[in-house]
């Protein structure tokens, strides 16, 4: 039995400690890996609503559209948003929302996420004989030859199907010429000179360099498979802001201390400890957030307010059950011992309800939805945790004597 | 006698068509609400820009123009659901609720700002209609989300308790959803997007206070001798009446700082999840027991018919 309380102590220290630092990580040290993510109701930004249109080469069905989310994903994400999201609005939705939180300029975004980018290198009599999707790499280079000197390029790098394509079609094209299209523009027609087969080269095409970078990152994310056009944009400010996270911060501190102030009055010695086990469950959770960077939008916060609800429940059935078994003239250190044990069913059911309705939630529901269902399911597993192996540990650890004879002390 | 001993002499499940007028009440005059919403207003209830989308103004001013002053602007001409946010150092963003503004409208809007905050920076003014951040599609998804869960915790109840129990759970919640739709269409409430999860916390919490009475009578029924079913559910509830109390105070308490000091734009937020956890608590001892100690009752007295 006192291994057994040894173990979970080390356990708990362990886990606590390790929280403690990643917490301290994100929330004091600002290490930007562990910063915490807040959604865009709570941090302002950019969103987007884009509505994939059937034309007569692409219509938008559900791959396309799919396709085109992942697109755009990578893009969002290559332009270094952190945070950023790309999602279906539905399982059959045409429109993708796009939020780009902390990002202030709406038409940037827009040129970045809906442009097709599709590449095409076309022979003289048009046929393609090379497109984007043989890259496998592109980025803005300045040209190094003495007519063009500093001019923003691309330079990009072909895969194995592209390269040998390339190949061919230059050696069959010299001395023609062979036109390079974005978005079926001609960028450039340069007159092949010598076949090409290392599947590299460089496109000029007067850009800008910050043109060159765009279309350079476009290229390397792929082109979108499907005509997408933006039928709302806005800039959010931060709704709730900063202002909103600290009060939040500070509700919580003083939401904390309510709780813990009503428990002891309630459950005296047990209340006290289930206090200590509560600060043991928040540090954990909010290393979770941290570490799965969880959006921590509003809805996101009702779950982890309903988290902790049940984080206290869990300690009241238990408290509860502890002073039934007392009355029935059982030790104090019996009591304990069976309330935990009798109590954990309800607590584990009650629980692992609450988890399997929130991990459907999450697999079929989408943005808020998940959010709320990640945020609560965090919370239940926490407290699972802490319950399971915290409040036990510690009861039965600061139990003296003199509290454990007293029961007014103990349980009031 | 303590107050603890006194909760166990009550006679709860006794009362059973005390509690179940009471809800009806609320219900129905809840669904009087929605009726009349819809005649009067078109829909039973009122959603807000987030559900329906709306259209969104843009300038920047000479000085930086205050939310409050911009607020009441908007409310002279006629938009009083509005969201007003200052953007960057001179610019303000203004969300109303409505899909078109008459042109002569948001040129008087501007006028009014312009004369308290100088000229508009030129270019900076734009009026765009935007698309509803929940759209029909992701209403569509997120209710079938909710209802595959339900249905999941329906069977989960099923395994671990009884049909009857995890029925009388969803009934229990169904009761709450029923409350807090009939108190935010009696209030009209406007519905954005946090209320989505505000509903879904509603939800949750409903059927966790339910499993934990449940649990009760599960392990009761374990020993039970010949005692008739409604005395041991009203042991069950009278028992565990202490620990739901606590538990939902203190969520209640939490919710409340929250209320308090979230301020305006959460309050229809937190005020969603504070009639939730009133709610949910008390659906929990005097609804959903009371169902279930009816639903066992009939079984009992269908058994003893086909018996004798």
């Amino acid at each position: 039995m006192r291994s057994k309380v040894t173990a979970s102590l080390i356990l708990v220290i362990i886990v606590a400690v390790v929280a403690g630092v990643i917490n301290y990580q994100g929330l004091i040290a600002k290490n930007t890996k562990l910063a915490p993510k807040l959604g865009l109701d709570l941090r302002g930004g950019v969103r987007i609503v884009l509505e994939a249109q059937d034309t007569e080469s692409a219509k938008a069905t559900n791959d396309a559209i799919n396709a085109a989310v992942s697109v755009i994903d990578k893009r969002v994400n290559a332009l270094g948003v952190s945070e950023a999201v790309a999602v279906r609005e539905g399982a059959n939705s045409k429109r993708i929302m796009v939020e780009l939180p902390g990002w202030e300029d709406p038409e940037r975004a827009k040129e970045i996420i809906g442009k097709t980018a599709l590449l095409e290198f076309k022979t003289e009599d048009g046929k393609v004989v090379v497109s984007g999707k043989n890259l496998t790499d592109a980025k803005l280079v300045f040209s190094q030859a003495q007519d063009s000197l500093g001019e923003p390029q691309i330079a990009f790098t072909l895969d194995a199907v592209g390269k040998a394509a390339f190949a061919t079609a230059t050696q069959a094209n010299i001395g023609k010429k062979i036109s390079i299209y974005l978005d079926s523009q001609v960028l450039m027609s340069p007159t092949v000179e010598t076949a090409i087969t290392d599947g590299q080269g460089v496109i000029s095409g007067g850009f800008t360099a910050e043109q060159a970078s765009n279309d350079a990152l476009l290229l390397k994310s792929g082109s979108l498979p499907v005509k997408l056009v933006a039928i709302s944009e806005e800039v959010v400010g931060p709704s709730l802001g900063n202002a909103f996270v600290r009060r939040s911060a500070l509700a919580a501190v003083i939401a904390f201390l309510l709780v813990v102030i009503w428990m002891f009055v309630m459950y005296r010695y047990l209340g006290l400890v289930s206090g200590i086990a509560l600060i043991v469950y928040a540090d954990i959770l909010m290393a979770a957030y941290l570490v799965l960077h969880a959006t921590l939008s509003l809805p996101a916060i009702g779950g982890a307010i309903l988290s902790i609800g049940m984080a206290v429940d869990a300690n009241c059935i238990i408290f509860e059950r502890i002073r039934e078994e007392l009355g029935m003239k059982k030790t104090v250190r019996s009591a304990i011992g069976a309330g935990f044990s009798r109590a954990f069913r309800a607590v584990f059911d009650s629980n692992l309800t609450v988890l399997v309705g929130t991990a459907f939630l999450f697999y079929f529901g989408s943005g808020t939805v998940r959010g709320f269902a990640v945020t609560l399911a965090l919370g239940v597993l926490a407290s699972m945790f802490t319950a399971v192996f915290a409040s036990h540990t510690l009861v039965d650890l600061l139990l003296t004597p003199d509290i454990a004879r007293n029961s007014r002390k103990f349980l009031g | 006698m303590t107050f603890r001993e006194r909760i166990l002499t009550w006679d709860i499940i006794g009362r059973t068509r005390t509690w179940f007028t009471v809800s009806s009440v609320i219900i129905v005059i809840g669904i009087v609400a929605m009726i009349v919403n819809t005649f009067s207003f078109g829909s039973p209830l009122k959603f807000g820009i987030d559900f329906i989308g709306g259209t969104l103004i843009n300038a920047s001013f000479e000085k930086a123009p205050d939310e409050t002053v911009v607020r009441d602007i908007l409310s002279a001409n006629g938009y009083s659901n509005v969201t007003v946010q200052r953007v960057g150092a001179k610019g303000i963003t203004m969300k109303v609720e409505a899909n078109e503004i008459d042109p002569a409208v948001s040129g008087k809007i501007i006028s009014d700002i312009v004369a308290k905050y100088g000229a508009v920076d030129v270019g900076t003014e734009e009026i765009t209609s935007i698309a509803p951040v929940i759209g029909r599609d992701l209403l569509r998804r997120s209710s079938l989300a909710l209802a595959l869960s339900l249905l999941f915790t329906l069977l989960y109840i099923t395994i671990r308790f009884k049909f009857s129990f995890g029925l009388a759970t969803i009934l229990g919640m169904v009761h709450d959803i029923f409350v807090a739709l009939g108190i935010l269409a009696i209030f009209r409430v406007p519905l954005n997007a946090p209320f989505v999860g505000a509903f879904l916390a509603i939800i949750t919490y409903s059927v966790q206070d339910g499993v934990v009475v449940m649990d009760r009578i599960r392990e009761k029924l374990r020993y039970r001798a010949k005692e008739p079913f409604d005395k041991l559910a009203n042991a069950a509830v009278t028992e565990t009446w202490m620990r739901s109390f606590n538990t939902s105070f203190t969520t209640f308490l939490a919710v409340l700082v929250l209320f308090i000091m979230g301020g305006a734009p959460i309050r229809d937020f937190s005020t969603t999840l504070l009639v939730g956890i009133i709610s949910g608590t008390y659906s929990s001892i005097y609804i959903s027991t009371p169902l279930l100690v009816l639903w066992v009752q009939h079984r009992e007295k269908v058994a003893a018919l086909q018996k004798a």
